[in-house]
Order: C-alpha cells, then sequence, then structure tokens
C-alpha cells in the first residue's frame, strides 16, 4: 500500500516548466490544478498514470518568479535506455545538459544531467535492466 | 550492451529523488523505522568521500526510491525555498501521525482534509505534513478507499 507518490519542485514560471518536462523531457501532464483563492497553481507530470507510477508535482505560486534553490536538495533522476540519444535530443530541443554522459567508475550505467528552467537538476541514468 | 536488451520501448521511469543529508545513519534510522522503507542499497566513495543509501518500498526495478547522499566532510546544508517535499501514499494517516506523535517525529501540518478538491471529482484528499531529521518536508496522503 505504501508508496512515494511524487516529488514537489517550486517553479518560477509554471507555462516554461511545463513546455520543459513535456516537450524536452517527455513526460506528460496529469493534471493541473489552479487556485486562484489561494494564489497558487499546481501541475502534475510524469511517464505514466499516478496510480502506478511516482511522479513530478510543480508548484507555481502568483508572482514568484525565483527561489532560493539551497544546497541540500539534490535531484530527481530518470531512467533513459540511451544517455547519449537522449542528451542529443534534450539538446536538439533546447535544454541544457549540464553534465555529458558518462560512464560510472566500476559500474556500467552511464549517467548524465539536464538543467531544467529553474536551475533544478535532472539525472539521466541509462539502466537497461530496469522494467517498467 | 544495449543491442541485447529488447525492452527498449518502456517509457522513462522516475526512478528516486536525491536529497543530502547530514547524519546517515540518523536519516536511514527514520526512514526505516519511522517511514517503514527498506534499505535496497548502499555505495561508498572513498574517493569522492560520500556514501549514498537508497531507500524505498519496495524494489528499485519497479519503485520510485530516495537516495541519501551523505558527504563525509558537509553537514551544513541549506534547504532553501524551492525544494517542496516528497510525499507518500498511507493507508491510514491518522494512525500514522498518532504514530509520529509518539516517536517524536516532527508534524508540521496535522491529518486534515485539504481546503480544496485537488480534481474535478471534489473529492477533498487527506494530508498531512512531517518533517525528516534534516527538515525535509514530507507529505502524508491517504489512500483512497475506492
Amino acid at each position: 500500500m505504501k508508496r512515494i507518490l511524487h516529488t514537489m519542485l517550486r517553479v518560477g514560471d509554471l507555462r516554461r516548466s511545463i513546455n520543459f518536462y513535456t516537450n524536452v523531457i517527455g513526460m506528460q501532464v496529469l493534471r493541473t490544478l489552479d487556485q486562484p483563492d489561494e494564489n497558487y497553481s499546481l501541475a502534475f507530470l510524469g511517464f505514466g498514470d499516478e496510480s502506478e507510477t511516482c511522479v513530478l508535482e510543480l508548484t507555481y505560486n502568483y508572482d514568484k518568479s525565483e527561489y532560493n534553490m539551497g544546497n541540500a536538495y539534490g535531484h530527481i533522476a530518470i531512467s533513459v535506455d540511451d544517455c547519449d540519444t537522449a542528451c542529443a535530443d534534450i539538446k536538439s530541443k533546447g535544454g541544457q545538459v549540464s553534465f555529458e554522459p558518462k560512464q560510472l567508475q566500476g559500474s556500467n550505467e552511464i549517467i548524465a544531467f539536464v538543467v531544467d528552467p529553474d536551475g533544478y537538476q535532472i539525472e539521466l541514468i541509462n539502466r537497461p535492466y530496469i522494467e517498467n | 550492451m544495449n543491442s541485447e536488451n529488447t525492452k527498449f520501448d518502456i517509457p522513462f521511469r522516475l526512478l528516486y529523488t536525491m536529497i543530502r543529508v547530514a547524519d546517515l545513519e540518523r536519516s536511514v534510522a527514520f526512514y526505516k523505522s519511522a517511514l517503514g522503507m527498506n534499505e535496497l542499497r548502499r555505495e561508498n566513495f572513498t574517493e569522492g568521500r560520500f556514501t549514498i543509501v537508497f531507500v524505498g518500498y519496495g524494489n528499485e526495478t519497479s519503485n520510485a526510491l530516495i537516495e541519501l547522499t551523505y558527504n563525509w566532510n558537509e553537514v551544513n546544508y541549506e534547504i532553501g525555498t524551492g525544494y517542496g517535499h516528497i510525499a507518500l501514499m498511507v493507508s491510514d494517516i491518522y494512525a500514522a501521525c498518532k504514530r509520529f506523535e509518539n516517536m517524536d517525529v516532527k508534524i508540521v501540518m496535522e491529518p486534515g482534509p485539504m481546503t480544496y478538491a485537488a480534481d474535478e471529482t471534489g473529492h477533498k484528499e487527506e494530508i498531512a505534513f512531517i518533517e525528516d531529521p534534516d527538515g525535509y518536508k514530507i507529505e502524508l496522503i491517504q489512500a483512497s478507499v475506492n
């Protein structure tokens, strides 16, 4: 019964973030909620249905375009079938690769990092053995 | 290695969320005993002087996890205002919070229905917020009965 449902990040421009996570990363918008009475909007995005997969929640607080990113939170990690292809694809769509694909020492995993429009890092990992 | 695998048409998947923690064993103990997760994997990087521990509710091939990163020489972190929280589904949010209270886990928002419904069904989710030992917020969401 217990499971991780989502990770929430605050973003400075919801439309810009939705555009990035859908067009560049390939997620789908699963649901949105606009709450004018409380001055915020939410968007849930992911690679699958919320009832089955962990998703990303983006919170937009009206009139707040920047946040202190701190140094404690790290990143979300996404499995891809090929890091090189994924990074080339992301670059061609205007995304920024902050760490080029590299094989980790003592591992057969290749990882890369992409940065989202607010500066949040996203790790890409090729894990061919991962089953959906 | 890719050519041998035929499962490449699988969609991408969210694997885990990484957070940096100041005291690894304190955090592992919290995620295990308070939240009921398992330690799934631990790796020490002697040269880079850090340790990572993956915790979660199930096997990492099919479940999203939390990666706890412990940098051996760093204990002071600033969470900032951008990162929000991780949300967990629980089967009985009121019982869970009672348990947290007894364990001295910091409850930052007592369990109760949301002011607004999160979707067109009108269902008001019952939620609560707690804090982990580093002050990261964790949202608890009551699993719906149907």
